[in-house]
């Protein structure tokens, strides 16, 4: 058994024996306002460090029927998109699948550098000012599951999705959904997607809490969780089966901030939450990113694996008096 | 106001809860629970507060929160977590699931005395709404009896002994109640009841033992038949018992009998024994004539049956008394297939 599948081998089981229905990305669980790719001309102003989104798709074994990645918004003009000027950025979106998509070291780090590009082009398509796509979906495919990497460890067909701003400084905000179907969203049973850097936007209101979920594997023993451009317009919590939303290091503009998070047996294959509370109404985009001990990414799940996590509470419920005694 | 109790059961996952429930009774005050978050994990607590919802309309505050419900129902309380800085608030962070029991009290009917090596009846009743029942567990001086909304209970050991009486309801709740009952000894025939003395058997819910038998709340008795000295006719007294044994038969259409006839302890044995078979092939007789199927009747042979004399095993012993009671005949219920020695016919 290699280290690869000895880090993902519990993350394994759960899909194996829990099929989830993952639908629009990012997903309901999340409460991310939209994910966001701005133009290599962006100042780190606007929240996005690397201008290169890399997202994951797993689409299960045992499903055989061709599979639609589609893109909701793809374009940058109109509504939901951040303009900077003129509406002057291109965006293109690639679908890798084949052999080294997902297994290659570089394509699950934090930054896009090396080989990340690993695996076959499938299809690509760069997007600029296009208003017949403002608010309207795209769909790349359809693909053959066998097209993907097949990864065991992780119980199906991997697909590698890159999104990189090639020209421009406007924000592109975007969604995904894995369907069975190029016009419709139809959901693909037990599928997921996953990202190691989660380039997105926060709800635009206060007070709604955004949750990421990474998966802390076996090997987990620390965590230290990595956030830019958060604005300091709410507060990070760590919340797990063991910690009740423990402060963590929140950013501020155009900074990094960093925070480290020991964990207990009890967290280790779980789902971790990291919930970003919001204490303002405001547009603000931020990269978050998290990585163990040996300072490896851990995925950020779209549909948190195993259900988001509960903490424990322990309470003592007594009567007041129940009876006479006999 | 209405009186009522509680019982508290958890379902939300993410609980633990430390709760004793005590054997009771009586439920009658319970209707107020306190909560207490004795872990909540929070880094940082002073910056929540905890929102109780006890779904009756009333609303909480605190890590530690006293509530007490007017009327009895299933209630489903939640915890909402909010942060006093941020103002988000967590809904359904934990749930309890209470049930508001309304007020029971569980009485046991025991007689205040018993004879020794004879069966008496036990039972209870709860007041109030009776809840569904999950088991019933019946003791004498802490061992294991049978027994189900009433027991048949046999002590041969004279002297005060402890009823208890443990009913678990499907809800939760522990209804215990303890009595007691004096034995009384048998002066003058200690061996009296050897024949009868058995165990209790349980044929579908019926509990019999000996020459009694609980048959759907009531007990009934086979009584003994006697018979003159030197005579082998039924008296009339005799005739009028056998008649109401018949009855008691017929009511009991799953149990079979067996006929025990004693003998004298002086004279000829062999002698003794010829008598007191033929005492029992007469009633035997005599009930199947009054309608009994003769499979269901046996004859004790008092040869296999040392049983079948009283205290006064040697005639120096005898009073008049003693040797009265060696001229009569027992009926012993059996079930089908029991094993017992009896006179080939």
């Amino acid at each position: 058994m290699n280290k690869l599948t000895i880090a993902i081998v519990s993350l394994a089981a759960f899909f194996l024996i829990r099929p989830v229905a993952a639908q629009k990305i990012p997903s309901k669980f999340e409460h991310v306002e939209a994910l966001v790719t701005f133009g290599p001309e962006a100042s780190p102003l606007w929240g996005d460090d690397d201008h290169v989104q890399v997202f994951f798709f797993i689409v299960p074994t045992f499903f055989t029927k061709p599979v639609y990645i589609r893109v909701f918004d793809p374009e940058t003009v109109g509504l939901d998109d951040e303009a900077s000027g003129e509406w002057d950025t291109k965006t293109r979106f690639s679908v890798f699948g084949g052999l080294a998509t997902y297994t290659e070291p570089d394509a699950r780090k934090i930054d896009p550098v090396g080989n990340f590009k690993s695996g076959q082009l499938l299809a690509t398509r760069e997007f600029y000012n296009e208003e017949q796509y403002d608010q309207s979906w795209y769909s790349f495919g359809p693909f053959n599951p066998l097209e993907g990497e097949e990864v065991p460890e992780l119980g199906g067909n991997v697909f590698k999705v890159i999104i990189e701003g090639t020209s421009g400084n406007d924000g592109n905000l975007y969604h995904f959904f894995l369907s069975t179907d190029s016009k419709t969203n139809m959901a693909v049973e037990g599928s997921n997607a996953f990202t190691y850097e989660y380039s997105f936007r926060l709800p635009l209101s206060a007070k709604v809490i955004t949750h990421l979920y990474p998966f802390a594997d076996s090997k987990v023993e620390s965590i230290t969780q990595y956030n830019f451009d958060l604005d300091l317009e709410g507060e990070i919590l760590l919340y797990t089966v063991a910690k009740n939303r423990h402060k963590a290091a929140g950013s501020v503009n155009t900074k990094w901030a960093q925070s480290n998070h020991q964990l207990v047996a009890e967290e280790k294959n779980t789902t971790l939450d990291l919930q970003i509370v919001k204490t303002r109404d405001s547009r603000n985009d931020m990269v978050m990113y998290v990585v163990n001990q040996y300072g490896e990414a851990l995925p950020f799940f779209s549909v948190p694996v195993g259900g988001p996590p509960k903490y424990k509470y322990k309470v003592n419920v007594t009567y007041k008096k129940t009876g006479t005694s006999y | 106001m209405l009186r009522s109790c509680l019982v508290i059961s958890l379902i939300a996952l993410s609980l633990s809860v430390g709760m004793a429930q005590e054997c009771v009774s009586n439920y009658n005050s319970a209707k107020c629970i306190e909560i207490d978050v004795i872990d909540h994990g929070i880094q940082n607590p002073e910056n929540y507060e905890f929102y109780w919802d006890f779904n009756d309309g009333q609303k909480g505050k605190g890590g530690k929160v006293e509530h007490c419900y007017e009327e009895p129902g299933d209630y489903t309380v939640k915890l909402t977590l909010v942060n006093k800085v941020t103002g988000a608030f967590y809904p359904e962070e934990m749930q309890l699931s209470v049930n508001v029991m309304p007020e029971l009290r569980i009485s046991l009917e025991i007689p205040t005395q018993a004879m020794e090596g004879e069966s008496f009846e036990t039972s209870f009743f709860i007041e109030g709404e009776s809840p569904a029942i999950k088991s019933i567990e019946w003791m004498i001086d802490g061992q294991s009896a049978p027994g189900s909304t009433t027991s048949l209970m046999q002590i041969d050991t004279p002297g005060v002994h402890t009823i208890r009486l443990k009913v678990i309801t499907k809800n939760g709740m522990n209804l215990c109640k303890e009595g007691t009952v004096e034995i009384l000894e048998k002066a003058g025939f200690k061996y009296a009841t050897r024949f009868l003395k058995d165990g209790i058997h349980d044929v579908g819910g019926l509990l019999f033992s000996g020459n009694s038998a609980h048959n759907g709340g009531d007990t009934v008795l086979l009584q003994s038949v006697f018979f003159m000295p030197n005579d082998m006719s039924l008296t009339a007294e005799a005739s009028a018992i056998l008649k109401a044994n018949i009855e008691v038969l017929r009511q009991l259409k799953a149990l079979n009998i067996l006929l025990g006839s004693y003998t004298h302890t002086s004279g000829f044995y062999y002698v003794n024994r010829e008598v007191a078979l033929k005492r029992s092939k007469l009633i035997k007789e005599y009930m199947i004539e009054h309608g009994i199927n003769a499979e269901r009747i046996k004859i004790a042979d008092p040869e296999v049956y040392g049983s079948l004399v009283n205290t006064c095993i040697y005639s120096k012993d005898c009073d008049y008394s003693d040797a009265s009671l060696n001229l009569r005949t027992d009926f012993k219920l059996i079930e089908e297939g029991m094993f017992h020695w009896v006179q080939k016919e």
